[in-house]
């Protein structure tokens, strides 16, 4: 069986491949354990002249690839489908930081570099990517971009796509793409690695690239405010943007249900208040203002909120408690049975109507269904969970995940929202694409994938 | 009763402290400051007896320079009723002038108790409370983690000492230091904060007290621990036994 692979094998060094069942297996099955597919054989490139020749050979011999990050993704993007013959090329061996530009700040760094390693080599400079993760820790630069992830920090950097100066890659027919800029400005005709960005491996595969980063500062507070409505969190939203606008740098939903199951998760964090609604604000000090607590204070004092029950972090350490909450709901949510994810956008304005609506319809179709709601209110996103505590069958539970996905993702269309607002399409959302973008939209995808991948062998089966 | 609150700004205990160049000290530039935890928790206790209606007046002090405010504010915000900071110009004060300057301060004010935290977590002296009881001649109760006020005004506190804890009686008026397990310090919350900001800060310059704070120690170098070389991963029990025989010599 090895065989086919045998004039490949010969040109790698031994440690850039395993036909170890055992690590293959492990990289078939994305973290949250709902994508298991299948495969002989997985890469550990460590250069790109590796990656060349394995992409070449495949192009040569119609043999499907995935290209694979951390696998931190929620959509079953990074891992083969089962007994498709498909290959996986990890790119976790291809991971130097080829450069850091202090006058400029830019960084341009290979795609199997950790986030938050990145980070680190950055910190010595007072320097940040512009980009945080829940996953910082395991997720790769490679998979961020294709992507497009979102995160922590998009209200204040915005995504990936607004930070890439410049992009490196291997098409599917093993060519060389090099448009590894370090401009800010660049306005020479169709924007090329925009279309990578995001493509979740399905036009090439992206080796290095070069950010934008940013001035890191560890002077922050987190606030938690406790609202009644999501129309007195829309209210208060606007006030600490006018007030506050460029020093937030995260503005985040919880509601009730998921802040129980955090606090269930990580023990009673002693909250002076309970509502409906919680927002996670973060403030940064980014112009070293020196009494940084008291200029918030001051700022309160204008914003006329005198009864509203908020709490100010007076620590850094008690700003990573309250961080603790919002980051431990996925988590908490991980140990549920039964949890149906939905990671859609929806105009600010309609937000309220929404959840209102699709609350409804839910609760109607099964009584005994929990919402878990939290998100990045800042980006219009919000995920919109959805558990049940009864005990179904595997078959009724497929039946009522479909029902579930039909019900919500109709009102997203109904309030003009998106249905996957930064996790991406990958295998999870294929099918509902179909139904929620034009046939229009759906053609020229079809068409620019065709002009990159004629073949249909880059990760196949995911996005389109 | 009326208590005094002592509170020291410090470099929050989650900052990575990074010494300066030239080793005279650590880099405090746009670092982030908090209260020192320990004092925190000397705050807490406080407000926490108001409540209990043991102490009517809560005095939050602060040594240090104009920032010193925004920890004083802190202080208030969570429940302390006025504070007191006695500005300095950017000088270092060893306990036992702080302690000198807490003394000023009480006899001003004459509180039944002075509570502040065991040690300042930037240069870990441990030393002001005792310095302080001794310039005041009065009890103290040090590494408190249970403080509990008798109806005949005496002070019942459990201290955490070596392998165990030992309850002592303490009379006013007098000195506690704070241990970690003494509280949960409470988050301070908006009302709290706009309370805060009504509430009133003397400031007093140190020179204007008439005491003497030349320094008695001089710090001759600040330095970063050593770096420890990475770990090595070794393939067998052999090639480990041969490593710490022959390379690190521990057995």
């Amino acid at each position: 069986m090895t065989n086919k692979y045998n004039s490949l094998l010969k040109t790698l060094k031994k440690t850039e491949y395993s036909l170890d069942k055992s690590i293959v297996n492990n990289h078939c099955v994305d973290w949250r354990g709902n994508y298991r597919g299948s495969s002989e054989i997985i890469f550990f490139p460590k250069s790109l002249t590796s990656i060349q020749k394995i992409v070449k050979f495949c192009f040569k011999k119609n043999i499907p690839i995935v290209p694979q990050g951390g696998n931190t993704g929620l959509v079953g993007g990074s891992v083969p489908r089962f007994n498709k013959g498909e290959i996986i090329i990890n790119l976790c061996k291809l991971n130097n930081i080829r450069e850091i530009d202090i006058v400029s700040n830019t960084i341009t760094v290979e795609s199997g570099c950790i986030l938050q390693n990145v980070n680190d080599r950055l910190e010595p400079h007072n320097l940040q990517m512009p980009i945080s993760l829940g996953s910082k820790g395991s997720c790769q630069i490679g998979g961020n971009i294709a992507t497009n992830a979102g995160g922590l920090n998009v209200i204040k950097f915005g995504s990936i796509r607004n930070n890439i100066l410049g992009i490196e890659a291997i098409l599917p027919n093993g060519e060389f793409y090099d448009d590894l800029k370090t401009v800010k400005k660049n306005n020479t005709g169709f924007d090329i690695k925009q279309l990578l960005i995001g493509s979740e491996g399905t036009l090439g595969i992206i080796t290095a690239a070069t950010f934008q980063i940013h001035k890191k500062t560890n002077d922050r507070v987190v606030i938690i405010i406790c609202l009644k409505s999501f129309n007195h969190v829309l209210n208060i939203y606007q006030k600490f943007i006018s007030s506050f606008g460029e020093f937030i740098t995260a503005f985040e939903l919880m509601n009730e249900f998921s802040m129980n199951l955090a606090q269930k998760l990580i023990g009673s964090m002693k909250l002076p208040f309970t509502g409906n609604y919680y927002c996670l604000v973060e403030l940064t000090n980014f112009i070293d203002i020196e009494n940084f607590s008291n200029f918030i204070y001051s700022k309160f004092e204008k914003l006329q909120i005198d009864n509203m029950q908020l709490i100010v972090a007076k620590s850094e350490n008690e700003n990573k408690n309250f961080w603790q909450i919002r980051e431990e709901i996925p988590l908490a949510e991980k140990l549920l049975e039964n949890v149906i994810q939905h990671d859609v956008s929806l105009p600010l304005n309609n937000i309220e109507n929404f959840i209102f609506e699709s609350s409804k319809a839910l609760k109607k179709f099964n009584p005994n269904i929990s919402i878990i709601n939290f998100g990045h209110l800042g980006d219009n996103n919000l995920h919109f969970n959805v558990c049940i505590d009864d005990k179904l069958n595997k078959k009724n539970y497929s039946n009522f995940k479909k029902k579930v996905n039909e019900i919500i993702f109709s009102f997203v269309n109904k309030f003009n929202g998106s249905i996957s607002a930064e996790h991406g399409i990958g295998q999870l959302r294929k099918d509902e694409l179909k139904r929620y973008k034009s046939a229009e939209e759906i053609k020229r995808m079809k068409k620019i994938k065709k002009i990159f991948d004629p073949k249909n062998i880059m990760n196949p089966g995911k996005v389109i | 009763m009326k208590a005094l609150v002592c509170v020291k700004r410090v470099i929050d205990y989650n900052v990575k402290i990074r010494v300066k160049t030239d080793k005279s000290g650590v880099e405090t530039e746009n670092v982030k400051m908090s209260m020192n935890p320990f004092d925190e928790i000397a705050v807490e206790e406080a407000v926490k007896l108001k409540e209990k209606g043991v102490i009517d007046e809560i005095i939050v002090l602060s040594i240090g320079a104009e920032t010193s405010q925004e920890t004083i504010r802190t202080g208030l915000a969570m429940g302390g009723d006025r504070g007191v900071l006695v500005k300095t110009n950017g000088q270092e004060i060893d306990p036992l002038n702080v302690g000198k300057i807490i003394k000023y301060i009480f006899d001003k004010e004459s509180p039944d108790m002075v509570i502040l935290g065991k040690q300042a977590i930037d240069d870990d002296c441990n030393q002001t409370g005792q310095i302080l009881s001794s310039l005041l001649d009065c009890h103290q109760a040090t590494f408190a983690s249970k403080v509990e006020v008798n109806d005949d005004k005496t002070i019942n506190v459990t201290r955490e000492v070596d392998g165990g804890l030992e309850t002592i009686k303490i009379s006013i008026p007098c000195v506690i230091t704070t241990d970690l397990r003494l509280n949960e310090p409470r988050y301070a919350s908006l009302p709290n904060i706009m309370k805060a900001k009504q509430k009133k800060i003397d400031i007093l310059d140190i020179n204007d007290l008439n005491i003497d704070i030349k320094r008695r120690v001089e710090t001759i170098e600040v330095s970063e621990p050593p770096e420890r070389k990475p770990g090595v991963i070794v393939n067998d029990v052999d090639s480990l036994i041969d490593k710490l025989k022959n390379e690190a010599n521990v057995i």
